[in-house]
């Protein structure tokens, strides 16, 4: 196919969207809709997962030891980002600067130094916290482990609920774009039936005949993913200027660390989105033998 | 040396269900010929007709164009032969919402012709046919006569190796349709364009000396200027 006949059909498939503007349009508003429903789940998702790395990206765990002096393999255990050995005397010391003694004091007054060795880790992946503490628990060299761990499980929970149902309803979102596309492909099909007809009498081939509805999807896709993003995106920032006052704790991720994402992610999935909708509306059209 | 038929059917066969609409026909459309066929409404021209064009498949028997079994076709192979033909309907089937010209150029845009290519032959293709004035109206805007002469126009413009005329004056008066029987007679004799013509209007065909066919109980046989 010619280049100009290709540019001819794209023009066709515009032509189309238009023809039928009543159903065009209440099939922009539908997709427009789920895919701004898609955008809140992504932020809302990106931003749990931005809260629960910031909380525990700075999970401390420590692990006491039976004596004092350092421990190799704690050192080189795998999962391990960073770890610091701690001294009893350090740990005196820490312990006078948060209760505000001075560390001579304590040391007069304690006649022994009861505090531990210990070792203050971070680990590199927290979803495997659980295995860790527990490899560590099963040293001979090691008296105690104590992290955040019913905190950190929590949150760990939350990550997976909030991944699941949004992958879930992802998923429900999807199908439902695909569908109204596919069915106002479908009425654009109903609405060109005579000319498909006398284009195929005419000696059309199937990719001239279909080729305008491919256009008419992407651009259905299209346009709705970029009223879609310019919703989710000034709503965003919108918040994020009301939160500043309102909710200055909560930790939310920037607009322009996402700007991008979001509008590059979002025109190609409704592009995409138009293009599957349209070729799944046509099928049954798609001109045999 | 004899040419081979532009189109040549060898015992050609259709039914619907167990309805039989043709039995055993024998076809020969040579090359720049003027045929007929005759028959009553629903005796089967129309199929006969699709049948030549690829629409139809027949049920048994072959169908060659220039010497190629058309039912061993793949779609694409059908969809170029589709394009040699010019098409001239009963009713118009002209589409309501483009106009004169736009309705005309469909052919060509499917031969994926150059703007400037379209828009020189069928301006001068309407200017032909006599309704270069009307190149801008919509066929709602068209007497019958003048509709059916777009229709032919959209038939000529890509310079068709035949012309399939399913009953194109049924719906006309007398004059018109003797008019646009002149126009597909001269650009058979002037453009040597082969012309397949269905009709029932015995009385036009006895007038001619083309060959006539008649479909008669599923039968096609000669017609010998009496029914």
């Amino acid at each position: 196919m010619k280049f100009s006949t290709g540019f001819k059909l794209m023009g066709k498939g515009l032509e189309n969207l238009w023809r039928h503007k009543g159903s065009t349009l209440a099939a922009f508003i539908s997709i427009t809709i789920a895919l701004t429903v898609l955008g809140y789940i992504a932020l809302t998702w990106l931003n749990v997962m931005n809260l629960t790395d910031n909380f525990l990206g700075n999970l401390d765990v420590r692990v006491f030891l039976v004596k004092p002096g350092t421990v190799k393999k704690i050192e080189t255990l795998e999962g391990i980002a960073k770890y610091e050995y701690i001294t009893p005397d350090m740990a005196l010391t820490k312990m006078a600067e948060n209760y505000q003694f001075s560390s001579e004091y304590l040391r007069n007054v304690l006649a022994d130094n009861p505090l531990q060795a210990s070792y203050s880790l971070r680990v590199k992946n927290v979803q495997n916290i659980h295995q860790i503490v527990s490899t560590l628990e099963a040293m001979p060299e090691v008296d105690e482990v104590i992290y955040g761990g019913k905190t950190a499980d929590s949150l760990i929970k939350l990550q997976r609920i909030i991944g699941g149902f949004g992958l879930l309803l992802f998923f429900i979102l999807i199908m439902a774009i695909l569908l109204i596309v596919a069915n106002t492909l479908r009425l654009s099909f109903a609405v060109r039936k005579q000319e498909i007809t006398l284009e195929k009498i005419l000696g059309a081939g199937p990719l001239y005949i279909v080729a305008p509805f491919l256009w008419e999807g992407k651009a259905l896709g299209l346009l709705s993913a970029s009223a879609a993003v310019l919703v989710v995106l000034y709503s965003y920032k919108m918040f994020s200027a009301w939160s500043l006052t309102s909710l200055p704790y909560l930790p939310l991720k920037s607009l322009d660390s996402i700007k991008q994402m979001f509008i590059g992610v979002g025109l190609a999935l409704g592009l995409v989105m138009g293009f599957i909708g349209s070729v799944w509306g046509v099928r049954r059209y798609w001109p045999k033998e | 040396m004899t040419q081979t038929p532009l189109v040549y059917l060898s015992g050609v066969s259709k039914a619907y269900n167990n309805n039989v609409v043709l039995r055993q026909a024998d076809l020969v459309i040579p090359q720049g010929s003027f045929t007929f066929l005759l028959g009553h409404t629903g005796a089967g021209k129309s199929t006969l007709l699709k049948m030549i064009s690829g629409e139809v498949k027949p049920t048994k028997g072959k169908i060659y164009v220039k010497g190629q079994d058309i039912t061993r076709w793949s779609g694409s192979k059908k969809a170029n032969w589709r394009r040699c033909i010019g098409y001239v309907f009963q009713e118009d089937r002209l589409l309501t919402y483009r106009t004169v010209y736009e309705n005309v150029a469909l052919p060509l845009e499917i031969h994926e012709c150059s703007r400037r290519q379209i828009k020189d032959k069928v301006i001068s293709i309407l200017k032909v046919l006599g309704i270069g004035s009307k190149a801008y109206a919509y066929p709602d805007e068209l007497s019958g006569g003048e509709k059916q002469r777009v229709s032919l126009a959209r038939a000529i413009v890509a310079n068709p190796e035949i012309i399939i005329a399913d009953e194109p004056t049924a719906q006309l008066d007398p004059i018109t349709a003797q008019e646009i029987f002149s126009l597909l007679s001269s650009l058979n004799q002037s453009a040597g364009i082969s012309v397949i013509m269905a009709t029932h209007e015995w009385e036009l065909v006895s007038k001619t000396k083309y060959p006539s066919y008649v479909v008669r109980d599923g039968l096609l046989m000669p017609w010998e200027g009496s029914i």
